[in-house]
């Protein structure tokens, strides 16, 4: 158990008082069969294998779920440190804390034991309902009072700090009265919370509403920043939306030097949700940000590219779609 | 202005019932000449739309290829509309769906093309059952003791139950072309008449799809952890109308192997 709790950040970096994971993926189910084969296979050369230091998984995929999922999940354990990461906490949310949620997340800790967790600055439903999509708040005073309430509150029940990430927002409410990066510097300040750094979705918000990613970059609490995101969006000519399913474009890896450079040795994890490729080349862009470390710019500049005339454009949605149903495993006799 | 409660109800009418108050909307989002507030709107709207239909053809893959996306999604929306997420999960987003399906159903008098409107259904039920078999507790952790038919003549006092992994139901269709195609990406062929029990287990983390003689089926389905096993088997004599001690024979034989592919577990 961590000695961190509730209440005002202390002195010492966030960041000092958890692991240094170094650069790790999401844990796919697309990947399993890949991963038994390779990296979890103890007689295969570990010089053989491509390098990852560590996993995160989506909470909600393993909540409950006691199937093949669990089992590799027991199996990357045993090799791996494995962060987890929530979609539906909905700290910003009006509606009571979820303790059926809070419950089953503290149920999954206690078997995972993970490095820590985290979930997102943002609310997912309303009245009951679940829109499973991380959704804006206002920045305001008495958004920050409710949040950094809830936040507190969920701190001292799983008795460890909340890591909470940067959300991709497409929308501005006018009755915000200060910056995102304003509300988290305070939110972190008033409940010793940490913040999973996602670059890609300041890349794509500073696009989104027009500010300047760099000042956003270099406005955080530095101290509280515990993990970072990458991944690739989709540029949809007036916008861009957070579709995890592409290579980390150039500007992002430009953004990732400049946040490893505020908050060196970070731990680092690449996203892919959509089009996922096979797991080695998901390494190699994995890779990139060790790449992008030792002083070299990788990937290319994301432009946006009309359909071809004639064409819709394509339809375009953002993540997450923490779905795992898919009869992956399965065949008839 | 709204207070955060008022704004998260105003918004969340707006993205999932598409119920938007043009001046509201002005008087609380930033429109912008990049983007107007109704196009930032209208990205949640479309995606909450998008992401959900996308969790519904998954876990109705079969349903999907075999009514075609427009009927599907017309389908979809209509329960998605009725019944919106209530739960952290999206495993439990289709929960209700065969259901939904049954309940909706348009009454028809003809029972030729009563027995037709009602596939959609059976099919959801039984890819439904598939997903519930993936999550499951299962066996394949569990100690399996080996049975065989001499050991089980000696316990006629055990009892028997399903595995949480393992689903009986029956149907009035050949489901199980269907989802070999499935399985195989290859193209799916529309289910004959064909009345039939079911099996959906799943062994060795894969989920299997059986069809059940009615014995079997019969068997399966009184294995509810409380009976006895001769009990149950006495039932199923009577109601398959099938000698008992040929019901037994058949029982002694296949009955260990049910419990070794971890479709029931005995009792403790």
């Amino acid at each position: 158990m961590n000695s961190i709790v509730s209440g005002p950040a202390p002195d010492v970096a966030l960041a000092d008082a958890l692991p240094r994971l170094g650069f790790g993926v999401g844990l796919r189910n697309c990947h399993y069969e890949w991963l038994l084969k390779n990296d979890l296979d103890l007689t295969h050369e570990p010089s053989q294998s491509p390098q990852v230091d560590w996993f995160e998984i989506i909470s909600e995929n393993f909540m409950d779920n006691h199937g093949f999922a669990r089992y590799m999940l027991d199996r990357v354990r045993e090799r791996y440190p494995v962060v987890m990461h929530g979609v539906s906490l909905s700290i910003g949310s009006s509606d009571p804390l979820n303790r059926e949620y809070i419950d089953g997340l503290k149920v999954l800790i206690d078997h995972v034991k993970p490095a820590w967790i985290s979930d997102h600055i943002c609310w997912t439903g309303i009245a009951g309902v679940n829109t499973h999509d991380l959704l804006p708040l206002p920045y305001t005073e008495a958004s920050l009072r409710h949040v950094v309430q809830r936040v507190n509150e969920v701190q001292d029940i799983l008795q460890r700090p909340l890591i909470l990430e940067n959300p991709s927002t497409y929308l501005q409410f006018k009755s915000s009265d200060m910056s995102e990066w304003q509300f988290i510097n305070a939110l972190c300040e008033e409940t010793g919370c940490g913040l999973l750094l996602d670059v890609n979705n300041v890349f794509v918000s500073a696009f989104n509403h027009g500010y300047d990613p760099e000042h956003y970059i270099r406005s955080l609490p530095h101290d509280r920043i515990v993990q970072m995101h990458l991944a690739g969006p989709t540029h949809c000519g007036s916008h861009m939306i957070d579709t995890h399913d592409t290579e980390v474009p150039r500007q992002v890896w430009k953004l990732y030097q400049l946040a490893q450079s505020l908050v060196p040795d970070c731990s680092t994890l690449l996203e892919w949700d959509a089009n996922i490729p096979a797991f080695p080349v998901l390494v190699d862009e994995l890779n990139k940000a060790r790449q992008a470390l030792s002083g070299e710019l990788p990937g290319t500049d994301l432009e946006y590219q009309p359909p071809a005339s004639g064409q819709a454009a394509p339809t375009v949605v953002s993540t997450p779609i923490h779905h795992n149903l898919q009869v992956e495993y399965a065949e008839s006799d | 202005m709204l207070n955060l409660t008022e704004l998260q109800h105003w918004f969340g009418l707006a993205v999932i019932r598409r119920e938007l108050d043009p001046d509201l909307l002005h008087q609380t989002v930033v429109g912008t000449e990049q983007l107007s507030a109704q196009q930032r709107m209208g990205i949640y709207a479309e995606g909450y739309r998008l992401r959900l239909l996308e969790c519904m053809r998954a876990e109705y893959s079969c349903l999907y290829a075999l009514l075609g996306e427009s009927m599907f999604d017309s389908f979809a929306m209509e329960y998605l509309a009725a019944r919106p997420s209530n739960s952290h999960t999206l495993f439990e987003l289709g929960r209700g769906f065969p259901a939904f399906l049954a309940a909706t159903r348009p009454a028809v008098n003809d029972p030729a093309q009563l027995r037709g409107m009602k596939m959609p259904e059976q099919l959801a039920q039984l890819e439904r059952y598939r997903v519930m078999s993936i999550r499951g507790q299962g066996v394949e952790r569990a100690l399996i003791e080996e049975l065989d038919a001499s050991l089980l003549l000696f316990q006629p006092d055990w009892v028997f139950r399903l595995a949480d992994t393992s689903f009986v139901f029956d149907t009035d269709f050949d489901f199980v072309p269907c989802i070999d195609a499935l399985d195989q990406q290859k193209t799916i062929p529309f289910p004959s008449d064909r009345p039939q029990s079911l099996l959906v287990y799943r062994y060795g983390y894969r989920i299997r799809l059986q069809r059940l003689e009615p014995w079997q089926a019969a068997f399966l389905q009184g294995c509810d952890g409380q009976a006895h096993w001769q009990q149950v088997q006495r039932q199923v004599a009577d109601k398959c109308q099938l000698d008992s001690g040929e019901l037994m024979a058949l029982l002694i034989t296949w009955l260990p192997e049910a419990v070794q592919k971890g479709i029931v577990a005995v009792v403790d």
